[in-house]
């Protein structure tokens, strides 16, 4: 195996690696702390289903670290185009079932084919933009195809509904375009078309995300409504003090006043138990993986290797920003997991995976500087 | 594959974008933590207390209310137990359905409900908001039976006045009802909560602190189905303090029963300290409608009764005192040395003043009389020629001094000043000149004087007891459950007029003659071995002459006012008593009957006076009679 190789081995970021596991241990102590009083069971379904998605995540980054990402980026567009299906084939039966349509089920295990997209879009946008030389600076009419890309999928998803996940695929998108390079004009013309397009796309929203974006303005205004989940979980992560009520007495998430609490707030029922120092910790630990990604990104000698790897890096910095800024109350609510600590296989292999592509391409980094 | 890679290097531009990246994520995570320092830190207190509360339902147990009572103990006023329906919002999943469905479990208007709802939208969600007071055992078993539907809804026990004697002295004891959304936020009750009630008037309004206790907590630890889930901490209400009225209960009663037909006031008051003895005002109403929060059918009908049903007529209703008023006008004369006691002045039917004429009640009045006579057969002629003698200014500085033109102090809300002319407030609140002519009507209390029953019984007693004008009080003292005293009430002499002795003796004695000389205005009030003395009055409501009218075809509220105030005995006076007849469809005297009755009860259950002995031997006859009984009913 490649992966023993000592020249790839050598250049393995332990760093990121330790910093996952020890993200992922802790969001599993935060899963157990945050059991209904009524429900606490050592084999509660969620902590054990967690295990289980993680462990499988292991293996697929070492699964994934053992391929070459340039080989990845080679089949980028099956990839994107298998994912696309699946989100489509969601779709339509949703449209059969007349319910929500992001799952694919698998038996014990089912998950959102959107949320792979992430992933398919970065190796498809990247596999687009480095097949020509690189420009450095796209033009509105070099930009066409590489927002059909971007686009195509985000509407799609959009359409599930499943807002959160649209955004990041399209704020990843844009991320790569622009470290790719556009034009000043490129750019003044983009801005101008998303002024005019996003007034549009507001009436194409569900009442339910416009509500949710208008509450967020106005929290209060409807306390047992929409505003209901930023009010509850700000009074979680506030409840929680200096050094919180420790660990499984988060009441907010224990009483099941909190909302999502093992999804999208699961921030809140880390800080009501760990307080404004544990809530530094886990930041501090999602710091270091970030700006060590930052770095793996930075020292890359490759196009391909430095877009990928942004692309991968947005996918994590922009999951745990906004996770916790909605959490917070500084964004509106939409379903954005935080990395390695919401509950949910999906997220946890699309962030895993996010994680490999980095650790991948630190490994490869000199293979061709020093053949 | 290599020419692949080697074409694309990355250049200077991307480089310092995924720098000005990594700054703008860093940037980011540091709001994160500024906020967070906010949140947790700064606000972190007020959150753990919203938290604490928001997996805490309290529900507040409601203090029952102190007693009322006698003197001796006897229960006016007490508690009984009542079942509403209360709501707490932040339980109720939807709220519009779920009200829709109780509206039409129990008959009731959704519209109500929410307008109920919304009135207390400003409190903390978790508080209950009481929407149906004092349900029915029927209602009561519909809403358990639906109680699965109705999450968010519960059943509130509560503690509701009860009235054992029902419309007997509400006035004077007060209605309590819901604290309204104002109230609640006014600084004196800051220690009351949404699902209080409270005095609103009477006893219940002035002693509202001590009655009210303390409420008690009842915090459950909820999920946010709002099910129970932890452990139930109690705090015990502690039920307010039982007061003691001054109030005789039989008295009480029996005044009530005397006046429950007429329209007025009577009371009763140990001349000697202050002491309110009995006190009724009627028309009466029923205080218990009000605990629940009137209905406005009930409040339309009370409010519109020209009767007044909530008015305290014995100390808010302020009337001309008529000839009751005549003892100021002679204790003026006395002590302005105008007449002498025994001096007699020739009184006719009529006094002319001017081009005007002034008539004597009596027309066939024409003698020389002194006061003791003047006072005994109320003769307006004689007061009218002290009238012309006495300024208004120094006529009514006696009224002044005999506290008539302030309040008497009573502790009761709401008390009426009453008011005595002077030149100068009457030009400056009706901006008229005095004349002549008005003092002679002031005299005899038909002027711009008006009295309240209540000065005018702190004035007459004050004649009684040699000079000394007393706050009269109704609390004899204020027990908490665990029987401390927590508050007593003594006898408080406001002041000694300065009038001279022997002139309230000659006043006196004529009040004697009132009742006890066979030309008095009072004969019927007489009480054997005992010197009840006292004055009648009658105020004219609309000026005419005598006896040309068939009283029953003046409209009512046309017909004179009768008053009736006195004090027996005449030596160490035990009792004063006032009666205001309103109205009355006999005249004058009749109000000294319901005195005399009253008197008479008290001294009888002091042992001071025993019912004369022919009634005694008359019921011996009755019993012992072997005689159809329906000849003595008739008897």
């Amino acid at each position: 195996m490649k992966l023993l190789d000592n020249e790839y081995a050598k250049n393995f970021d332990f760093v990121i690696f330790f910093t996952v596991i020890i993200i992922s241990f802790i969001g599993i102590i935060n899963l157990y702390g945050s059991l209904s009083v009524n429900h606490k069971d050592f084999f509660d379904p969620y902590a054990i289903k967690q295990i289980i998605w993680l462990i499988i995540a292991y293996f697929l980054m070492f699964a994934i670290i053992s391929i070459d990402y340039n080989t990845l980026i080679e089949v980028a567009y099956y990839i994107y185009g298998f994912i696309f299906i699946l989100i489509i084939a969601v779709l339509l039966k949703g449209r059969i079932t007349h319910g929500a349509s992001r799952w694919i089920s698998l038996g014990m295990l089912s998950f959102q084919p959107s949320e792979f997209m992430k992933i398919g879009l970065v190796f498809a946008l990247v596999k687009y933009l480095t097949s020509y030389e690189n420009r450095n600076c796209y033009s509105v009419k070099e930009l066409i195809i590489p927002f059909i890309i971007i686009l195509l999928p985000a509407l799609l998803i959009a359409k599930e509904p499943d807002l959160g996940t649209a955004l990041i695929v399209f704020f990843v998108g844009i991320i790569i375009i622009y470290l790719a390079g556009v034009k000043r004009s490129a750019i003044l013309i983009l801005t101008g078309i998303a002024l005019f397009l996003g007034p549009v796309l507001w009436f194409h929203l569900k009442s339910y995300q416009k509500s949710r974006i208008l509450i967020f303005l106005h929290p209060a205004k409807d306390y047992l409504g929409a505003g209901y989940n930023i009010i509850q979980s700000e009074i979680a992560v506030g409840a929680g003090r200096l050094f919180g009520d420790g660990f499984g007495n988060g009441s907010q998430s224990t009483l099941n006043f909190l909302p999502a609490k093992h999804t999208d707030f699961i921030f809140s029922t880390f800080s009501q138990q760990f307080g404004f120092l544990g809530g530094l910790v886990l930041i501090a630990l999602y710091f270091i993986l970030i700006i060590g990604g930052f770095k793996i990104v930075y020292q890359t000698k490759k196009l391909q290797g430095f877009l990928l790897g942004a692309g991968a890096l947005s996918i994590l910095a922009l999951h745990t920003v906004i996770n916790i800024y909605m959490t917070i109350g500084l964004l509106p609510v939409v379903g954005v997991p935080l990395p390695f600590f919401s509950y949910g296989g999906t997220s946890i292999i699309v962030d895993m995976s996010a994680v490999a592509i980095l650790l991948n391409i630190k490994m490869r980094r000199y293979k061709f500087q020093s053949p | 594959m290599s020419s692949f890679y080697n074409e694309n290097g990355i250049l200077k531009g991307q480089k310092n974008r995924i720098n000005l990246l990594a700054i703008i994520f860093t940037v980011l995570i540091f709001i994160l933590i500024i906020r967070l320092f906010y949140l947790q830190i700064i606000k972190g207190g007020y959150y753990y207390k919203l938290a604490k509360n928001n997996a805490t339902r309290i529900i507040y147990l409601t203090a029952p209310r102190g007693d009322i009572l006698s003197s001796s103990g006897k229960i006016f006023v007490d508690n009984e137990s009542s079942f509403n329906i209360a709501i707490t919002l932040a339980h109720v999943k939807d709220l519009k359905p779920e009200l829709i469905f109780l509206a039409r479990l129990m008959h009731q208007n959704y519209n109500k409900f929410l307008k109920t709802v919304k009135k207390e939208e400003f409190l903390p969600s978790y508080e209950p908001i009481i929407l149906m007071r004092n349900i029915s055992v029927k209602e009561l078993s519909r809403f358990e039976v639906n109680k699965l539907f109705l999450p968010g809804f519960f059943i509130a026990k509560i503690p509701i006045r009860h009235y054992p004697y029902k419309k007997m002295g509400a006035q004077i004891f007060g209605y309590v009802g819901p604290i309204s959304p104002n109230q609640l936020k006014e600084k004196k009750y800051d220690y009351l909560n949404s699902s209080d009630i409270l005095g609103e008037t009477g006893l219940e309004y002035y002693y509202q602190k001590y009655l009210h206790g303390k409420d008690g907590e009842k915090r459950v630890v909820v999920n946010s189905h709002g099910e129970p889930i932890g452990k139930i901490i109690i705090e015990k209400p502690v039920m307010g303090a039982n007061l003691y009225t001054t109030l005789d209960l039989p008295l009480e009663r029996l005044a009530y029963k005397l006046m429950k037909k007429r329209e007025g006031a009577v009371i009763a008051m140990n001349p000697n300290n202050g002491k309110i003895l009995a006190m009724v005002s009627t028309p009466s109403f029923n205080p218990f409608y009000f605990s629940e929060g009137i209905s406005q059918k009930r409040w339309d009908k009370i409010i519109k009764n020209d009767q007044h049903p909530l008015e305290n007529k014995a100390i808010q209703n302020a009337l001309a005192p008529g000839s009751t008023f005549k003892v100021v006008g002679a204790l003026a004369a006395l002590s302005l040395h105008l007449i002498t006691p025994k001096e007699k002045i020739y009184s006719g039917s009529t006094f002319k003043l001017g081009n005007a004429v002034f008539y004597n009640w009596n027309p066939n009045q024409k003698s020389k009389i002194n006061l003791y006579r003047a006072i005994a057969e109320s003769v307006d002629t004689y007061f009218y020629s002290l009238g012309v003698k006495i300024s208004m200014d120094k006529l009514a500085s006696y009224a002044f001094k005999l506290g008539f033109g302030k309040k008497t102090g009573i502790d009761l809300p709401d008390e009426n000043p009453g008011f005595i002319p002077t030149r100068q407030l009457v030009y400056k609140i009706y901006h008229r000149h005095w004349y002549k002519g008005s003092t002679l009507s002031a005299i005899i209390g038909q002027s711009y004087d008006i009295v309240t029953p209540i000065q005018l019984l702190t004035a007459y007693s004050s004649i009684a007891n040699g000079g000394n004008i007393y706050r009269p009080y109704l609390l004899k003292k204020i027990v908490s459950q665990n029987g401390m005293v927590l508050k007593e009430m003594k006898p408080e002499l406001i002041k000694h007029i300065d009038i001279k002795k022997s002139y309230l003796t000659a006043v006196k004695k004529g009040l004697c003659d009132v009742v006890n000389k066979d030309y008095g205005t009072a004969v019927n009030g007489r009480i054997n071995g005992i010197t009840f003395c006292g004055k009648t009055g009658t105020a004219q409501i609309i000026s005419k002459t005598y006896s040309i009218y068939d009283i029953k075809k003046i409209p009512r509220k046309y017909r004179d006012n009768a008053w009736f105030v006195g004090f027996a005995p005449l030596k160490n006076p035990k009792i004063a008593v006032v009666v205001l007849d309103m109205h009355a469809n006999l005249l004058g005297a009749n109000a000294a009957v319901i005195a005399k009755k009253i008197v008479e009860k008290y001294l009888e259950q002091k042992g001071l006076w025993k019912p004369p002995v022919r009634k005694k031997v008359n019921g011996k006859v009755k019993s012992k009679s072997k005689l159809p009984g329906f000849i003595y009913t008739r008897f």
